[in-house]
């Protein structure tokens, strides 16, 4: 039984869209990412909309008759959206770090779960002071 | 008689009071070790009456009718001194198909940890034989104090022997029987007083149903289960309470229980706003007996409480909708993952889920299997 001691626990962090507080982090991320974050969701749909065109077309094919530039295409559009996909995260990490909001709900909700302790639990602290002034 | 220099230890009275005590405490002939004393000018000298080291009549072979609780009381703080007062007793006296007469007591175990097994003494025509019953009781019932004398015990008392021994098998059959009707009677005739003993008591009787078959069929009559509020209920009380509320859309019954009333807190609280009733399982012996219940129970699922949002423990009809585009689920998604603290060996996975209003704007939860098996 060792394996499932020693195995990370693995916890659902579950966000409930029809709360106002979460309905105000969506909408201001939207707003204050749209102008970067619109061409990328834009590229993205167009890169999955070729992805998934591609791999139709290869259905009912063999490995050896899908011509070779199909193959790199389809590797490059791959590379594209994991590129993407980073490129994202990073905005929208560059975004939360600024809105306390999500950093305060996060906390609150390790505390309830007593996994809020020692550095992050001064810092909720401070930010939850902070907030009330 | 000759004596070696290394065993003249076995001289000294003490220890030969020791041996006398151990062994013939209970012989059915008066033992005679020395002469008693008295104090007498600061120092003890002996008297002119024999000092009668054994009791000949013990408690186990009066008649039940001739004694009262505090016989029996003191009785159990001659055997076992250090020991809290017995919760129950059970005075035993068979004399077909075999002889067996003694007292059983239930102790009051006061942790988990305590679980010292192995108290009863056996005796032969009050002759003792040894203090290890295991084979002779069912495995349960060695949490048991007490005293049990048959003289259809083989006195070889090799465990392969014992275990073959067709007398043997009756009187473990027979104790239990006697235990579980013991227990039966007290809760038909005084619930109050069982219900008050059932902290005590839920470690003999979950630990015999896990371990017995035959005493499962028996004790979940009056076996209980408690809920976070403290009130008891047998199972089938419990069923009855819970049927219109918990059964989920398939037609199962949903068991909601919690591990720890104040880290769950916040999930039993939600559940009981939603008039779930959730039962407090914190014994060590509650994760089996979980499992256990599951098996018996018909179309019956335990879950903990804090092991998803309320609305999706007991499933009842379609789930809300979700009215997020999947590029606006994304972008939550991502705004909270990226702040979730990294923690040795904790991984979050951010999940966007339509619920109501009123409920929490986040939560955390971990799955049944997960927590069955971190538990295991």
């Amino acid at each position: 039984m060792s394996f499932y001691v020693d195995m990370a626990d693995m916890y659902t962090v579950i966000l409930n869209e029809n709360h106002p507080l979460i309905k105000r982090v969506l909408s201001e991320a939207e707003s204050s990412c749209a102008e970067k974050l619109q061409p990328i969701i834009s590229e993205n749909e167009q890169l999955e909309a070729r992805r998934t065109a591609l791999y139709d077309a290869r259905r009912d094919k063999k490995e050896d008759e899908i011509p070779q530039s199909e193959k790199d295409e389809l590797s490059d559009i791959e590379q594209k959206i994991t590129k993407i996909k980073s490129d994202k995260e990073a905005l929208l990490a560059e975004y939360a770090a600024g809105d306390k909001c999500v950093s305060q709900l996060i906390d609150i909700t390790l505390l309830q779960n007593n996994m809020l302790t020692g550095e992050a639990l001064n810092n909720f602290v401070k930010r939850s002071i902070e907030m009330m002034k | 008689m000759y004596i070696d220099d290394d065993s003249k230890e076995f001289l000294e009275e003490a220890r030969v009071s020791a041996i006398l005590n151990k062994y013939c405490k209970f012989l059915p002939v008066a033992i005679a070790f020395g002469k008693k004393k008295e104090w007498k000018d600061g120092k003890q000298v002996d008297t002119a009456e024999d000092n009668i080291i054994n009791d000949t009549t013990p408690l186990w072979t009066r008649k039940p009718s001739e004694l009262k609780d505090e016989d029996y009381k003191k009785f159990y703080r001659d055997l076992y001194p250090m020991s809290d007062e017995p919760l129950f007793w059970i005075h035993l006296n068979v004399d077909f198909p075999f002889h067996l007469t003694g007292v059983l007591y239930f102790p009051k175990i006061k942790s988990n940890i305590d679980m010292q097994k192995n108290k009863i003494q056996l005796y032969c025509n009050q002759v003792y034989v040894t203090d290890e019953v295991e084979g002779i009781v069912p495995d349960f019932l060695t949490l048991m104090h007490g005293v049990i004398d048959s003289p259809d015990i083989p006195l070889n008392v090799s465990r392969s022997y014992l275990q073959s021994d067709a007398n043997v098998k009756k009187i473990s059959g027979y104790i239990s029987k006697k235990v579980s009707d013991r227990l039966q009677s007290i809760f038909k005739n005084d619930r109050k007083e069982f219900e008050q003993k059932w902290n005590d008591l839920k470690i003999f009787i979950n630990y015999g149903m896990l371990t017995e078959e035959d005493f499962y069929d028996k004790a979940n009559k009056y076996a209980l289960l408690q809920d976070t509020e403290g009130k008891l209920y047998t199972y089938e009380e419990y069923k009855t309470l819970i049927t219109a509320e918990q059964t989920d859309k398939d037609g199962n019954l949903v068991y909601l229980y919690a591990n720890n009333k104040d880290k769950e807190y916040g999930f039993i609280e939600a559940a009981t706003a939603k008039v779930y009733n959730v039962l407090l399982m914190d014994g060590q012996l509650d994760v089996a007996l979980i499992s256990l219940l599951e098996r018996k129970f018909e179309k019956t699922r335990f879950t903990r409480v804090d092991s998803d949002t309320v609305e999706r423990l007991i499933v009842k009809e379609e789930q809300k909708e979700s009215e997020l585009k999947n590029s606006e689920r994304d972008i939550l998604t991502g705004v909270f993952q990226s702040r979730m603290p990294k923690m040795e060996k904790k991984e979050f996975y951010v999940q966007v889920q339509a619920m109501g209003e009123d409920d929490s704007p986040i939560m955390i939860t971990q799955s049944e299997y997960m927590l069955r098996m971190k538990e295991m």
